[in-house]
């Protein structure tokens, strides 16, 4: 969509209705659970979902947790989605219009919409809504920082102003979900409702609240007179949290959970082979990444980045410590995302960078990696990468860090890792998003431009992006962007990952929506 | 009572100092709590309203006074995660704790001093050495490992009994005390009761395997040196029974380092259900405290901490009491000769 003009962009009732049919989704169930006994799923009437992170709010606000994020989806509906094409559609929102100089967005609602009570979708809601992000100033805040007012012109129709142009707005409305304001206000106390809504729930969702369980489980029923509801979504959602992958695997085999996507990849076999489920695998919208210190340091040089990224053997990566479940990285961006840059796969050159090494007149030369040694890609990684940069002269002394030190470690070029491997995540599935706050030297000194990055070209090109309403311009800005990042080989992009969802046989409906790590249970179609 | 009061006020000064170190020890861990609690890309207006809203933008002397004056009316603050009070967080993670260590200690108590007595019973022969052998084992074992293969074998293998969870779908009780097998009783709920029992057992078992083991270990010791005590020799010569030996001459004299060992292992057996309930998807204190140190979140670190060290401390404080009771030779040492309650 070109958004050089001021565009609108219109979804009819058509569209509105398949996309909360598409965000509505089904399951069933294991027909018996009782302990331990194996059972056949004898019903769709209910799917319960294996959970392996926490459960321990439900307040929206805090969507940017992508474990708080899946607990809410099935209870709430935000303004705008991402689809499974990575496009922009409408839930509650029937129309918006992004102003030229990215500054405001006029939205329409879809009308007859109401919140679980009855109470009706209104302009006041998304207002409260978005003036309780800004004062808390926590969770999806960070995303819709740009955030100004809202002007109500009548319970349908609003006009959201920017404190500054910002073409990421958009797509981070897509984690603000919208509360019901007058039952918010009417249980809030002085605290803007967060105790309460940490246990209750004020959406308009394909599914209201049954009961929660903080760190255990969360029970959903479908409701059936949300707008655009989908009968052949399961009646009753379970979430159980399960956080070993040995456990959700017993479980499922015993039918008491029906899904899961926290199988370990070796058990993945098993299921495939397995006629009482079905295996299907996602594009997550997760990279693993070496950022260097580029301003500091022998990785400073660009030539010692470029032998490192050219020591590292990304097949093997890939093939053997991801299991297959990933692929090898091409680019900055992983590959669920829109605007990507014509980039190749990464690949070994010993040779080349071991003239790399000779080239920059190093010698015994030793780097630091910072790394999380509690997940297990990453501790195969940081010895995989210190065996190969072993080979081109290079020492490689690793350094078990937890992520917050690394990121109070950000806050000075000095402290900043030579190396540092982590998993990242886009905050939305726009490519600005990601680039902006990591390649930016806005960010610099920030906890998100974790290479201490800075080009005034890609500078210059991010700000003009960020700050049009042109998509087509902004896209084209983007892949430059990440060429010019490439050429710097600012990063390591080493692998994509994917994720594998079981679920029973004859669930439909399973597709990576890119806004959401985690289950969207309102997709899951079970007849 | 004089010796109770000296006791308590230790108690005091043991949580006091406890709660001391933790908030210093929190404090000295790198990374901005504000930050932690308003997102890793808040601006820095953002974190600056985060700051002042959680009072982090006091000096570190006034952020632990006013700690400690929160602890003194029994707030131990708010959680920055889940925004609600941390005792309202702790009265809801707790239950599930608790039932999980009661049934552990009972294992404990159950197994590990008959057992014991029973090795004692036979040393150097054949019920000895397999004893033995099986306490050395159970005491090797790594707990996450025997939860996963106790889990997969009885539960999903065998069907025998349940994999997670502390009920099975479908079976729901009121909540009065939390504790699953107590309110299914409460509500005269027979299957429900059986239903949280069984989905006890497998945690349960699994966090007491290593605390049997070492507690066979200390009663069989102790039980041989005690039945070869003259005392002990001339109760058989008498005729005692060998039960009424082993009872009344033999775990009676070494009931002291017993007491003193299942009240020690209390305490350890709360920092061993972290990682029981992470396996089991039992909602205790464990997943919330792993959520609590991932997220920085100070005062829900120090509530389960807190709540740990007062627990221990009091189990202690109880283990000296039953002591004091029930051992002559402790009270002697305590009050001098005269017995505890004797006229002076």
């Amino acid at each position: 969509m070109n958004l050089g003009r001021s565009l609108t962009v219109t979804r009819g009732a058509g569209l509105g209705a398949a996309l909360l049919a598409v965000a509505t989704l089904t399951a069933c169930t294991a027909g018996g659970t009782t302990s331990g006994k194996s059972t056949t799923p004898a019903t769709r009437d209910m799917l319960t979902f294996g959970v392996d992170g926490t459960l321990p709010n439900l307040d929206p606000i805090l969507a940017s947790n992508s474990t708080v994020d899946q607990a809410v989806v099935p209870v709430y509906d935000a303004l705008l989605d991402f689809s499974p094409a990575n496009e922009i559609v409408g839930r509650l929102a029937e129309k918006w219009t992004v102003a030229p100089d990215a500054r405001s967005i006029a939205f329409t609602l879809r009308p007859g919409v109401a919140f679980h009570d009855g109470t009706p979708v209104t302009a006041k809601d998304v207002a409260y809504t978005l003036e309780r992000i800004k004062k808390l100033g926590v969770g999806v805040a960070e995303s819709v920082a740009a955030y100004d007012k809202t002007e109500i012109t009548d319970d349908t129709h609003f006009t959201i102003r920017l404190s500054t142009p910002s073409s990421l707005f958009l797509g981070a409305l897509s984690k603000v979900y919208i509360l019901n304001s007058k039952l918010v206000q009417a249980s809030a106390g002085s605290d803007d409702g967060q105790a309460w809504l940490a246990t209750h729930t004020a959406g308009s969702g394909p599914y209201t609240l049954a009961s929660y369980t903080p760190n255990q489980q969360i029970k959903y029923v479908r409701n059936d007179s949300y707008a655009g509801a989908d009968p052949r979504i399961a009646k009753t959602v379970v979430y159980r949290l399960l956080p070993e992958s040995a456990t959700q695997r017993d479980e499922l085999e015993s039918g008491n959970i029906d899904v899961s996507d926290g199988i370990d990849p070796i058990d993945v076999p098993a299921f495939e082979k397995n006629p009482r489920f079905e295996a299907v695998r996602l594009k997550k919208p997760q990279g693993l990444y070496v950022f260097f210190n580029t301003q500091k340091g022998a990785t400073a040089d660009k030539r010692i980045r470029e032998a490192v990224r050219l020591a590292y053997d990304y097949q093997g990566h890939a093939k053997t410590i991801l299991r297959g479940f990933g692929s090898v990285a091409a680019g900055p961006l992983p590959d669920t995302m829109g605007c990507r840059a014509d980039i190749p796969d990464a690949k070994q050159d010993l040779a080349r960078a071991k003239e790399l090494v000779a080239e920059s007149g190093q010698k015994d030369l030793k780097l630091t990696m910072a790394y999380q040694q509690i997940f297990s890609e990453h501790a195969e990684a940081a010895t995989a990468l210190q065996s190969a940069l072993k080979q081109i002269g290079i020492t490689l002394e690793l350094k078990p860090t937890a992520y917050p030190n690394y990121l109070e470690s950000l806050k000075s070029v000095d402290t900043t890792p030579q190396l540092a491997l982590l998993w990242d995540n886009p905050p939305t599935p726009d490519a600005g998003s990601l680039l902006y706050r990591t390649y930016s030297s806005k960010f610099l000194g920030s906890s998100t431009n974790y290479g201490q990055y800075k080009n005034a070209e890609v500078d210059a090109l991010l700000d003009k992006a960020v700050a049009s309403g042109d998509e087509t311009a902004r896209c084209a800005e983007y892949k430059k962007v990440q060429e010019l990042i490439e050429a710097d080989a600012a990063t390591m992009n080493i692998a994509d990952h994917e994720t594998v969802i079981i679920a029973p046989k004859g669930v439909t409906g399973i597709e990576l929506y890119p806004a959401h790590v985690g289950y969207v249970p309102q997709a899951y179609k079970v007849s | 009572m004089r010796y109770l009061l000296r006791r308590l006020w230790l108690v005091v000064l043991t949580v006091w100092g406890l709660a001391t170190l933790v908030f210093f020890m929190i404090k000295a861990i790198p990374g901005d709590e504000a930050q932690s609690a308003a997102g890793i890309t808040a601006t820095p207006e953002q974190v600056e309203v985060v700051r002042e809203r959680l009072g982090l933008n006091l000096p570190l002397w006034g952020q632990y006074l006013a700690y400690l004056w929160r602890l003194l009316h029994g707030d131990l603050g708010s959680s920055i995660f889940t925004f609600r009070p941390v005792t309202a967080d702790l009265g809801g993670a707790l239950p599930a704790t608790i039932e999980l260590v009661a049934a552990a200690v009972l294992l404990n108590l159950l197994v590990g001093i008959p057992v014991g007595m029973l090795a004692a019973a036979y040393e150097r022969r054949r019920p000895d050495a397999a004893i033995r052998l099986g306490a050395i084992a159970g005491g090797a074992l790594p707990l996450f490992w025997l939860g996963l293969i106790l889990q997969h074998l009885f539960g999903a293998r065998l069907g025998l009994l349940p994999i997670s969870g502390t009920q099975s779908m479908g079976v729901e009780v009121p909540r009065v005390t939390g504790l699953a097998t107590v309110d299914s009783l409460l509500a005269g709920d027979l299957p429900a009761w059986w239903d949280a029992v069984q989905h006890l057992v497998l945690p349960a078992v699994t966090l007491s395997v290593p605390f049997v083991a070492f507690a066979v270990r200390l009663v069989r010791t102790s039980m041989i040196t005690a039945l070869e005590a003259d005392h002990v020799v001339m109760a058989r010569a008498k005729g005692a029974s060998p039960l009424r030996v082993m009872l009344q001459h033999g775990l009676r004299t070494c009931l002291g380092p017993i007491v003193t060992l299942i009240g020690m292992q209390t305490g350890w057996m709360i920092g061993a259900a972290v990682l029981i309930e992470g396996v089991f998807g039992r909602p205790g204190v464990g997943a919330y405290l792993t959520e609590a140190v991932q997220q920085k979140d100070t005062f829900a670190v120090l509530g389960v901490v807190l709540f740990t060290g007062v627990t221990v401390t009091l189990v202690n404080l109880a283990v000296d009491l039953v002591q004091l009771v029930s051992d002559p030779r402790i009270r002697a040492a305590q009050f001098g000769a005269a017995p505890l309650g004797a006229k002076a």
